[in-house]
């Protein structure tokens, strides 16, 4: 079973991973989700952009007064990816089982 | 990919997966700290006025606590809206908000039509927080409601049989319960 390539690079499936972890229909702030997984501005921008290009997370930009404000989540086609490629591992781990 | 590295990667999601949910669940233990710090001040206080007989300075030590534990609330309402952001968050901190609401007010009409003074108004608050706790708990995490339960024991207790230490007990106990639940909370989440 061929793995997601956009979601096997590992900043990128701990970006899905901390975004499937809230409910469906929470939101993270990008401060949020940058201090939780330890990853500076740019290197988590870069990510979530190529995630976006792949429709699997949306970015809202907005203002809170004058601050300016970005949320993250998941979509559902990100959701579906992500566990389709849960699904992917743990059948690697099944086959070795198998194979023993 | 080979099987250790799908295993690696599982439990590396799992983990992120549940610190996610738990940074962004945990944040409420801070309301309990802070209304924990405020009754360990105010309760402590309110036992050494009424010891020294200084009573009537006692609505002037819980008002600006009051004050601040609802300045305080507040702010920390402001920033858990500002991090993980929940779907159901506004409607989950109107429903508390307005249960606090509810409560002071039946506590007042209480206060009121009964006439009550100075230690049964504290009795009187402590209860009704106490049971609040426990029936947050039916509904969130189990803590809220076995820190409900001690703090309502502890309060009958007290109030029966030692009554003059009734305040330093809840402040201390009552207080600490609150502090510890609340960084528990924090750090468990939920």
């Amino acid at each position: 079973m061929d793995l997601d390539p956009v979601i096997h690079q590992p900043t990128r499936l701990r970006i899905m991973a901390a975004l499937v972890g809230l409910d469906a229909g929470d939101r993270a702030d990008f401060g949020f989700l940058r201090d939780l997984l330890g990853l500076t501005d740019g290197n988590l921008s870069v990510h979530l952009q190529r995630l976006e290009e792949a429709g699997y997370v949306r970015i809202e930009k907005t203002f809170v007064g004058r601050r300016p404000k970005t949320w993250v989540w998941a979509t559902a086609e990100g959701r579906e990816a992500f566990a389709a490629y849960i699904d992917a591992l743990e059948n690697i781990l099944h086959l070795q089982e198998a194979s023993r | 990919m080979q099987p250790q590295d799908a295993l690696d990667d599982l439990k590396a999601i799992r983990q992120i997966m549940e610190q996610a949910r738990r940074s962004s669940d945990g944040f409420g233990g801070w309301f309990m700290v802070l209304w924990g710090a405020i009754w360990l001040v105010g309760f402590t206080g309110t036992h050494i006025l009424v010891q020294t007989g200084r009573d009537p300075l006692i609505n002037w030590l819980w008002m600006p606590l009051n004050t601040l534990g609802v300045l305080g609330s507040i702010y920390l309402g402001i920033r858990m809206r500002q991090r993980a952001q929940k779907k159901s968050f506004s409607s989950i901190w109107v429903s508390i908000f307005l249960w606090w609401l509810a409560l002071a007010a039946f506590d007042a009409a209480v206060i009121g039509v009964f006439q009550l003074r100075g230690f049964q108004i504290a009795l009187l608050i402590v209860l009704t927080i106490a049971l609040s706790y426990v029936l947050f708990g039916l509904f969130t995490h189990w803590i809220n409601s076995v820190i409900g339960l001690f703090i309502g024991l502890v309060a009958i207790v007290m109030a029966t049989w030692l009554v003059e230490y009734f305040n330093l007990a809840i402040a201390l106990l009552g207080g600490a319960v609150l502090i510890g639940g609340g960084l528990w909370v924090v750090r468990r989440g939920g």
